[in-house]
């Protein structure tokens, strides 16, 4: 056989096809067939073009027969008639796997406005012949008003003939008549090579738009990935779309969108924490992101819940995303702090997501927050913590959640807390892993620290970005208030490397000089009990006033002693 | 009433190796038109299977005697009598389906059955594949349907005969998709 001539034919056949269907989609140029894939339509710019040929290409096991049912349900769902040809396998064991999903509609296939048709069948009777089949297909969509066709697969059909002239002759042909047909066809397509979308090298060219399914290995887990590879008269992104396959059929999750077009607040806003409010000159700002990182029972998380409080007081919607605690553990928590969790998350301002990481893809964990925050309009965001998703995720994977999450939160003009956790519980941990230093505005630092004989906790802002703040190191407390920020450590080095030392008089020695020199032997009996409450402007002034009330101390003494205070703890 | 007898008589010489028959039936006349069947196969020297899913075989066995059927040519596979949670007396022409209507089930006793007929011709007769549907999803309806239709191409059986009631909505599902069928009956009301 002359194939070179049969193939100049054929690019003849190629051009009439594109004709009819630019003729013929003209008016469907952008009405959309709904996918009814979560997720997909939107990149889709609606769903597939109507009456354009989808080639959905991928190796066994990679969705192909899901989601061409699942569009044709999508299809009956809006009035649409739809035909599936199976050409593989027995229509029971395809309904078989079918029959689970919450899409499938058994009256849709026995009242016949989706139709079932073993093709095999034909050509058991009659033997494979090419013009048969043609046109059974074609009269099948006519006798049945169908707007929405699948071929499951042409690779098999194809297979049945034993040259490529007559492979490529069928494909082109089978082309044709479907663009006549008007109705919107999916081609299912056999292959294992990621890089290919077709067997026999044709199924392309009468192909509006290419999808193609994929299983990547990702660690020591296959990871089902769609790419849009082509869509014909509409834009489209063509990275890897991670998606799932459910009870629900297929979702996809499409990457957040991220970009530096966000706008920049100027507004401060509080951390809930006074004391920290003021090291930071006001509070940080509205939509930036915020890292707290030390080691285990440094209150990370306790501060991150003070954040939260600070707004939901406020009115503001807030999201908990926790990855290591469950919902009932925080609101626990948080009630022995005074916080009614359970009251905000009532009111709908708080929306608390405990999963632990690995229980859904980072895509997923992405999506489903991108959701809640758009959806809950939310201001405030606590990721608690980034540590419990850099331990389930290879680390490609966790430095673009970070970027991206971050990202998209600023983009959100959402003010967020991430936690970390550091590895060794006294000294300090690299904090430019994972590059999550250089993303967040800000980071605030705890640390536990040996200081004269017991284990002490220290806090210390390494940057604030767009902001002057405190660089003190400063001691802490937990209590059950929440964190209680005390004094300067003065005349202590070696805290960040965990070995401290004295070195001069402390911020303590400082203060009780101070009360010495106004209220003398006094100070014995006042200083342990002001001590023990914790060395916080707020405490020692309120100890102040006392002393005047009582009369130990006159009033202007009381004001001198106030300002010399200010100026030891500044 | 229709001429059943004709009908039936067109289709055997029409598919002289196999059919798959579906019989539309109206209710009032819808076991008298399953009777006139089987004793027109009977009469012909066919043998057959019964598969009751409505009647329980002893109910069956009596009307057909009553008809002057002869039982001897007939196998009955009754899964009526565990639907309606009752328990049947033992009997060599009768294997009883348990009330789960499991398909492998009912592939298996049709399967024993089959080489126990020796008659000129050979049938299932099925009362009624809708019955099926109730209790099973889609794809093990079309799985019975499809071990059907293989019996039937393979010559195992000469005819497959089941009834639907005429206002099913599912029967041009069944006659196209599910049964492939060959010859339609309609019996008007």
């Amino acid at each position: 056989m002359d194939v070179k001539k049969q193939e100049v034919g054929h690019e003849e056949i190629f051009e009439e096809v594109n004709r009819t269907k630019t003729h013929q989609g003209h008016e469907n140029l952008y009405e959309s067939s709904s996918t009814g894939v979560k997720g997909l339509d939107k990149l889709l710019g609606g769903g597939f073009p109507k009456g354009s040929v989808v080639l959905l290409a991928g190796s066994s096991g990679s969705g192909k027969t899901i989601f061409s049912f699942q569009w044709l349900f999508e299809g009956v769902k809006n009035g649409e008639n739809g035909i599936y040809i199976t050409v593989t396998e027995p229509l029971f064991k395809t309904l078989k796997n079918l029959e689970v999903m919450n899409f499938y509609d058994r009256n849709a296939i026995e009242r016949e406005k989706l139709k079932i048709i073993d093709i095999r069948e034909i050509y058991e009777d009659e033997g494979f012949n090419l013009e048969r089949i043609i046109n059974f297909i074609e009269e099948q969509v006519r006798q049945n008003n169908a707007r929405r066709l699948c071929i499951d697969s042409i690779t098999a059909i194809a297979y049945n003939l034993d040259n490529k002239a007559k492979i490529r002759k069928f494909i082109f042909e089978l082309g044709k008549v479907i663009a006549t047909l008007g109705c919107t066809t999916v081609l299912t397509s056999e292959v294992v090579d990621r890089d290919r979308y077709s067997v026999y090298n044709v199924e392309e060219f009468i192909s509006d738009a290419i999808i193609k399914l994929a299983q990547i290995r990702i660690g020591d887990e296959l990871q089902r990935v769609m790419r849009i590879v082509k869509i014909r008269g509409r834009g489209c992104r063509s990275d890897d779309l991670y998606f799932k396959i459910s009870g629900q059929g297929i979702r996809v999750f499409p990457k957040l969108d991220i970009s530096l077009n966000y706008k920049s607040s100027t507004e401060r806003v509080s951390t809930g924490n006074e004391a920290l409010d003021d090291l930071l000159s006001g509070g940080i700002f509205r939509g930036s992101s915020t890292l707290i990182a030390g080691p285990t029972g440094t209150g990370k998380s306790l501060l991150s819940m003070q954040f939260i409080i600070e707004g939901l007081e406020r009115g503001e919607p807030c999201l908990y995303a926790g990855f290591e605690e469950s919902r009932d553990q925080l609101i626990r928590n948080a009630k022995g702090f005074g916080w009614d969790l359970e009251k905000y998350e009532k009111n709908g301002l708080l929306t608390l997501r405990c999963v632990y990481p690995r229980e859904k893809h980072i895509e997923e964990h992405l999506a489903d927050m991108g959701h809640i925050v758009e959806g809950r309009k939310i201001n405030r965001c606590v990721i608690d913590s980034l540590s419990a998703i850099e331990n389930s995720f290879p680390e490609e994977n966790f430095t673009d959640f970070v970027i991206r999450v971050n990202g998209y939160l600023k983009m959100q003009n959402v003010t967020t807390f991430f936690t970390s956790a550091a590895t060794s519980l006294i000294g300090s941990r690299r904090l430019t892993e994972n590059h999550i230093s250089t993303i967040a505005d800000n980071i605030i630092m705890l640390k536990h620290v040996e200081m004269q004989g017991e284990l002490g906790l220290v806090i210390n802002i390494i940057k604030a970005r767009g902001s002057s703040h405190s660089k003190r190191l400063i001691e802490y407390r937990i209590t059950d208030k929440g964190i209680a920020i005390g004094q300067c450590l003065y005349g202590y080095e070696g805290i960040i490397g965990g070995m401290t030392r004295k070195t001069g008089d402390t911020v303590e020695d400082k203060l009780e000089s101070e009360f010495e020199k106004f209220i003398g032997s006094e100070t014995e009996s006042v200083f342990p009990s002001l001590k023990s409450e914790g060395f916080s402007k707020e405490n020692i002034f309120a100890c102040i006033d006392k002393l005047i009330k009582k009369e130990i101390l006159k009033k202007n003494n009381g004001i001198e002693l106030k300002e010399d205070v200010k100026k030891i703890m500044r | 009433m229709v001429n059943v007898k004709k009908l039936l008589r067109d289709i055997v010489e029409k598919y002289p190796s196999s059919a798959v028959v579906m019989m539309e039936l109206p209710t009032e006349s819808y076991f008298d038109v399953n009777i006139a069947t089987v004793k027109f196969l009977i009469d012909r020297e066919f043998e057959g299977i019964y598969i009751s899913f409505h009647r329980p075989f002893k109910n069956i066995l009596s009307l057909f005697e009553q008809h002057r059927i002869d039982t001897n040519k007939l196998f009955f596979i009754d899964t009526a009598t565990a639907l309606s949670k009752g328990t049947g007396e033992e009997n060599p022409r009768c294997i009883y389906i348990s009330k789960s209507v499991d398909i492998d089930e009912l592939i298996g006793a049709i399967y024993i059955t089959l080489p126990k007929l020796k008659g000129r011709g050979r049938f299932i007769f099925i009362d009624s594949i809708t019955t099926i549907a109730i209790y099973k999803p889609l794809s093990e309806s079309m799985r019975f349907s499809e071990f059907l239709i293989r019996i039937v191409r393979k010559n195992e059986v000469e005819n497959v005969i089941f009834n639907v009631a005429r206002d099913l909505v599912q029967k041009k599902f069944i006659r196209d998709i599910a049964l492939r069928v060959d010859k339609v009956i309609s019996v008007a009301e």
